[in-house]
């Protein structure tokens, strides 16, 4: 795990106690609030409906037992006693009051965390692959590289005024669990010919009110060539970007407008020139960067214990065909704890339920967590004969469920229960699904599925990438519910298509019924996944099954 | 034919919690939307708002919302959005994954020995 140096101490020591005095002259007057939001934004700190909400960065989703437990106490001392894991990989409190934000930005920094790069126009917090340096199909740890982003990208002076946020994305596996072609810039660890890792290039992906699948812009960059050939991107972006309107302002307008080979040639130029005069990081701190990630000192030794203990209890066969991945170590597997209980708040956690994954972190897990953009934490290395241990002490504590890329395992933003911005609930939706189709008993039977529910257009929970997505709009002073089908985050990712007419809250069970029972009646055997069969068939009999009654009233609505 | 007038009250955040405060016929800020100040009119709405924007070190983001006015005289939002500002979350957010301990309980516990 990375630590932070002196220089990195002193940064955000220096950086709470500036906004420290910020939030002392907004409460004494001197600030109003106008001057007072870009500084706030800039610091993680939003206001949302019913409070302010402070979103904490976890570069990388990598967090250690010490940091769990420094997010644990701030949810009890400062908020309501939990935390909300996001799509971003970090974690929002969402009642924390202005007078205490600089004391807990004060304990972050103690546990080497911050909430910078988390808003406004800049280079946010790099997210990646929560396998990494854990799975099994994983060509290289991309966190190196994730922490040498961080640095080039913090403060870097030519990209504090970006024409709008920009989102970075790394995998080191050529299987991608980041969404990487979601962002405005995606990597993705390949090999070339002569076997050398180095990375694939996307630029202009983006979901948002216009959605977009970034464009391929190097099929392989070698390693070295990474931060000179990002900044190249960046400068034309900075250069071109529009910033007449905000809502063209996302590298992927730029892309779309300019088209790819232009903007090729553009970003190719920019690095001929850049290249020639760039200081490429000293190889100490590579070689620093690479040892703090080394891999953990596998205890190598296989046991019985966990195949016995999977045939002696099917709860727990059950968990550790959802929950438990590949790991690149034998002995070892990759656990997944699910912060979707059936009828819970997606992606919430309590100060207790942090404190055990810290816990059985330190115990079984060579003190590593992580958080996924799907909104649940990982345990990435537990021998295999501790996982029962580890699964009995979950299952204590309501963690336990077993669900991973199941109908249940739902992404939702947090929408109007919370969000500012939102035009509709997202999370009682996806409870009440949840909740639904673990009634019916179908989940099991209903095999991988990936549902996902954005409370407005922004589209922070991904829908337009879940097999099923669904974005919550209003109409005429109702919550609507349109649903996308078909849509797919992995490598070859796809922007789900728009089914037709929204649903009201109360017909939306109805629909998804209607979809769900049409997809196991048409499915290819049980191990057709929804997302196969409809990329098999394509979205009619889907449709025939939401829309059964074609009349022109339906299609007005 | 001029469309019936809205009535409408003036909302914003408390600064120091971010709790949602509605002005008061005194001027002052109240979490009681009980108390609120209702404009029936235009100007009314403009003079109510002009006030709220005045008293921006005690609240953030001062904006008209639609109400309608009970018997008793008391207003409530017309809006859904509103409503939810009004109420707080509409899920049990006290307790946000209280409902899984009671599942876990109710399930198989791992036998001895494995
Ligand atoms: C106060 C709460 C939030 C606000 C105000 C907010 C605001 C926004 C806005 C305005 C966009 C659209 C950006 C654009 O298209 O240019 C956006 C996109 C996004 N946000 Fe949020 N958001 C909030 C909460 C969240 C949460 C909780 C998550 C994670 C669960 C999240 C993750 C994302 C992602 C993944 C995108 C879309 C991907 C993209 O195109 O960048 N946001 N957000
Ligand atoms: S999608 Fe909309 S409602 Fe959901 S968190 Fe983002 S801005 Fe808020």
């Amino acid at each position: 795990m990375y630590h932070y140096n002196d220089f990195d101490h002193e940064f955000v020591k220096t950086r709470t106690a500036e906004f420290r005095s910020q939030v002392a002259r907004r409460i004494d007057g001197a600030l109003t609030e106008d001057e007072f939001k870009p500084l706030r934004l800039r610091n993680g700190l939003y206001l949302q409906l019913h409070a302010y909400m402070l979103r904490v960065a976890v570069p990388y989703g990598t967090l250690n037992s010490v940091q769990m437990r420094q997010l644990a106490y701030i949810a009890e001392r400062w908020d309501k006693g939990y935390g909300h894991f996001t799509t971003r990989q970090n974690i929002q409190y969402n009642w924390p009051k202005l007078g205490d934000i600089p004391d807990i930005l004060d304990a972050l920094a103690d546990v080497e965390m911050h909430a910078i790069q988390t808003s406004g126009n800049c280079i946010r917090n790099v997210t990646s692959d929560h396998f990494a340096g854990a799975a099994a199909d994983e060509i290289e740890d991309p966190r190196p590289t994730a922490e040498l982003l961080r640095q080039w990208s913090t403060d870097h002076p030519e990209f504090q005024y970006l024409p709008r946020k920009f989102k970075i994305a790394i995998t080191g596996s050529p299987n991608d669990r980041a969404v990487t072609r979601s962002h405005d810039i995606g990597l993705r660890m390949v090999r070339n010919d002569a076997g050398e890792p180095g990375y694939e290039v996307m630029v202009g992906g983006g979901l948002g009110r216009t959605p977009m699948v970034a464009k391929t812009v190097r099929d392989f960059l070698p390693k070295a060539d990474l931060l000179p050939y990002l900044e190249a991107i960046l400068q034309v972006y900075n250069l071109h970007g529009r910033r007449d309107n905000k809502y063209k302002a996302r590298i992927k307008i730029l892309v779309h407008e300019t088209g790819l080979d232009p903007l090729k040639a553009d970003i190719e130029a920019a690095f001929e020139s850049i290249r020639k005069t760039f200081v490429h990081p000293k190889a100490e701190l590579i070689a620093d960067l690479e040892a703090a990630f080394a891999p953990p000192e596998f205890n190598n030794t296989r046991s019985l214990g966990f195949e016995d203990a999977q045939t002696a209890n099917p709860a727990f066969r059950a968990f550790v065909e959802t929950n438990v991945a590949e790991h690149k170590n034998p002995a070892y597997g990759i656990v997944t704890i699910s912060l979707k209980p059936v009828g819970g708040a997606p992606g919430d956690a309590t100060a207790e339920q942090m404190r055990l994954v810290a816990e059985l972190a330190e115990l079984y897990g060579h003190d590593e967590i992580r958080v996924s953009h799907e909104q649940n934490l990982i345990l990435p290395h537990v021998r295999q004969s501790d996982i029962p241990l580890v699964y009995q002490r979950l299952l204590e504590a309501g963690l336990a469920t077993a669900n991973i890329g199941m109908i249940s395992d739902i992404i939702a933003c947090p929408g109007m229960d919370y969000c500012a911005l939102a035009t509709a609930r997202s999370i009682p939706i996806a409870q009440e699904i949840a909740t639904h189709f673990e009634a019916r008993g179908l989940e099991r039977e209903i095999g991988h599925m990936k549902i996902k529910i954005s409370g407005c257009i922004n589209a922070c929970g991904h829908h337009h990438v879940g097999h099923i997505g669904i974005l919550g709009l209003e109409r005429k002073g109702q919550e609507l519910y349109q649903i996308t089908l078909g849509g797919d985050g992995r490598e070859n990712m796809v922007v789900g298509e728009r089914a037709g007419p929204g649903f009201s809250a109360d017909a939306l069970m109805d629909a998804l019924d209607r979809l769900i029972d049409a997809y196991l009646t048409i499915r290819d055997g049980d191990e057709e996944a929804f997302i196969d069969t409809y990329k098999r068939l394509g979205a009619a009999p889907f449709l025939a099954a939401l829309y059964p009654e074609e009349t022109d009233d339906a299609r007005a609505a | 034919m001029a469309k019936a007038f809205i009535p409408k009250i003036v909302s914003a955040n408390d600064l120091m919690d971010g709790d949602v405060v509605y002005l008061t016929t005194q001027n002052t800020w109240s979490r009681q939307i009980t108390e609120a100040a209702i404009a029936l009119d235009e100007t009314a709405a403009a003079t109510l708002l002009s006030i709220g924007e005045e008293r921006q070190d005690l609240i953030v983001g001062a904006y008209l919302l639609d109400v309608a006015i009970g018997n008793d005289g008391t207003p409530s939002p017309t809006h859904f959005r509103e409503k939810y500002r009004l109420n707080g979350p509409s899920i049990d957010y006290l307790a946000p994954q209280k409902r899984s301990v009671v599942d876990a309980q109710t399930q198989h516990t791992l036998s001895e020995g494995a």
